[in-house]
């Protein structure tokens, strides 16, 4: 089969969308970064994208290069007309579990947008203000989820950057939080920072892990 | 209102939801086979979607579909398909979550077929 272009690609990805821009509705997306890292916040994004200013080559975060997600970010931020994210931190996250900690993040992201039509990547039980469709793999099916994982990859990984700069043993400019062997073993060398969630780092201090 | 009342409601708010938000074709309504009901069955664009309908009265915790109705609903969809000459088709499950007076919440792929 011949490779998607991104024009095929886009359309595609607007399945979800169409049919509730043309009842008039505002289709905002939600999605998380950063439920795997062992260190760092997790933090929800939710934009609404008017369906005439759409933005070209909006994918995935995962599947868009660094570089490229800057730029997207930008120009994303510069047309929404709503965008907002919520972070939950490390302290929150071993008081109240990563998958609730995520859910109150993704609703604080979402409060101001009452009345749209939420697209959410996969979490449901969600308390939003309107309606609200959830998808398995809604970052690869949904322009408008696609649009809220590149704010929040985004603006997650530039405060990993910083953090960075605060605690330079982690590598956390490299590794975003993420348990990589380099992280890893900086860890059980230098043991953990404020920014590390001790729920996730148990296994790893204990000894063997 | 009896329960099957109250339960048509749920059904009729999910149908609007399905045709409206996501143009679906409503292709079945409370298909029943001894031991299962599936609420509705519909095609969204090439995939048919089977559609457990639940009414939160009490704006309660999230409900979940327990293992036994799964089941059901799985040998209910089998014989759908069978008997419409659909087993070729991409199918799968969904869940839509009512709150009245206009909370729709719709998961989709809530859970998958068990054979």
């Amino acid at each position: 089969m011949p490779r998607e272009t991104d024009r095929q690609r886009l359309e595609r990805m607007l399945d979800y969308e169409r049919p509730l821009w043309a009842q008039g509705l505002h289709v905002a997306g939600i999605d998380e970064v950063g439920r795997g890292p062992l260190a760092g916040p997790v933090v929800a994004a939710c934009v609404i994208v008017p369906e005439d200013s759409l933005v070209p080559g909006v994918n995935d975060s995962k599947k868009v290069a660094e570089k490229k997600r800057e730029r997207l970010f930008e120009q994303l931020t510069a047309v929404a007309s709503y965008a907002r994210t919520g972070w939950r931190w490390p302290r929150d996250i071993d008081r109240v579990n990563i998958l609730n900690a995520t859910k109150s993040a993704m609703e604080e992201a979402a409060a101001d947008a009452a009345g749209a039509h939420f697209l959410v990547d996969a979490v449901t039980g969600l308390r939003l203000p309107g309606e609200t469709t959830a998808i398995i793999h809604g970052d690869a099916l949904s322009y408008m989820i696609a649009a809220a994982s590149i704010v929040a990859k985004v603006m997650r990984d530039r405060y990993m950057i910083e953090l960075d700069a605060q605690y330079p043993e982690y590598g956390f400019a490299r590794n975003k939080g993420y348990g990589t062997a380099e992280h890893i073993a900086a860890l059980k060398k230098y043991g953990p920072c404020p920014e590390h969630r001790r729920s996730f780092i148990r296994g790893i201090l204990d000894g063997d892990a | 209102m009896n329960t099957r009342e109250v339960g048509r409601i749920g059904e009729q708010l999910a149908e609007k939801y399905l045709v409206e938000r996501r143009h679906a074709r409503i292709l079945a309504r409370n298909f029943t086979v001894r031991g299962g009901e599936i609420d509705l069955i519909a095609e969204i664009g090439e995939v048919i979607v089977f559609v457990e309908v639940k009414l939160r009265t009490h704006g309660g915790a999230h409900e979940a579909i327990g293992y036994t109705k799964q089941k059901r609903l799985s040998r209910a969809a089998l014989v759908y398909l069978q008997r419409h000459h659909l087993l070729e088709r991409t199918s799968r499950f969904d869940a839509i979550l009512i709150q009245p007076p206009d909370g729709v919440e719709h998961i989709e792929r809530a859970f998958d077929f068990i054979p």
